[in-house]
């Protein structure tokens, strides 16, 4: 068995620094934990997901659609990734104490399956973020088309990918760019990220709950 | 490459559907014989022209879509869910 490659830990980016070209924009890289669950709408039960979501504070986007909520389930953010069907997202606490508290709170009207141990999040942001990226995305991440209430899946490098935008507080214009992909392919997208970022440079930063 | 419009994504790329074969086709029910499930299982029309097929958007939303597409130029028709 080959070893693994030295300073790659679960989320695939090498230690934080420098990598790639000395350029003066670099793009900054950070791997980043989640809590997920998937959440999917059981058969005739829409206006009764619709209340329970409602009760517990969770909201429900449309397709193609991300929103963040506060106060009662803490920050989630919650995409919409096909009809019926919503990942929601958490800043890391007890394991499956999130899951539990959304399953508890749509009951009957959703399924609700834990899947943040399966997923590796990468942030991508600044100046060049778009140009890094679009050297395997294939969606249109213009500010125009990909605002920071959008959300998709696709596949980047033969990977696939849930994409949704995880910006700072009224800093819409410096979009961050956030990455889910399962856990497996942590290394294989990173080294994509690595690659793509050469040409700009990459600073890499530490990984992060936030 | 085909630019598919995923009624639930919007336009994608082919490269994140999976082709899932011949829509037209049903499946024969218990009352059939052989010859209907050999014909239901092996036997393909091959139109240069139109054709009704399922695509699954798996690279997307992970729905089963249905597609007409046609063979000879690629025109997609348009497509729905089944
Ligand atoms: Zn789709």
């Amino acid at each position: 068995m080959s070893k693994p490659e030295r300073g790659l830990g679960w989320g695939g980016l090498p230690p934080p620094g420098h990598h790639g070209a000395l350029g003066r924009d670099p793009v900054k890289l950070q791997a980043f934990m989640r809590d997920a669950v998937e959440v999917r709408l059981a058969p005739g039960m829409a206006e009764a997901l619709r209340h329970a979501a409602a009760g517990l504070g969770l909201a429900l986007p449309g397709m193609g659609e991300s929103a963040g909520t506060g106060s009662a389930t803490g920050a989630v953010t919650t995409l919409g990734l096909a009809p019926g069907e919503w990942l929601a997202l958490a800043r890391p606490e007890e394991p499956g104490a999130f899951a539990r508290r959304i399953a508890s709170g749509l009951e009957a009207a959703a399924s609700v399956v834990e899947t943040g141990h399966g997923l590796a999040c990468f942030s991508v942001s600044g100046r060049a973020a778009r140009e890094v990226l679009a050297k395997g995305c294939r969606l249109d991440l213009h500010p125009a088309v990909f605002t920071s209430s959008t959300a998709a899946r696709t596949v980047i490098a033969q990977i696939p990918v849930t994409l949704w935008r995880k910006d700072e507080a009224g800093a819409a214009d410096s979009p961050v760019f956030a990455l889910a992909v399962p856990l497996t392919f942590a290394q294989s997208f990173a080294h994509f990220l690595l690659g793509a970022s050469a040409g700009t440079g990459a600073e890499i930063l530490p990984a992060s709950k936030d | 490459m085909l630019r598919i419009t995923c009624p639930h994504c919007g336009p994608r790329d082919e490269i994140e559907f999976r082709y899932r074969g011949d829509a037209s086709l049903s499946r024969p029910g218990p009352e059939d014989d052989a010859k209907a499930f050999q014909r239901y299982a092996y036997e393909r029309e091959n139109p240069a022209g139109m054709h009704l097929e399922w695509w699954l958007h798996v690279g997307g939303c992970r729905r089963a879509l249905k597609l007409q597409r046609d063979t000879a130029s690629h025109v997609i028709g348009g497509a729905g869910e089944p």
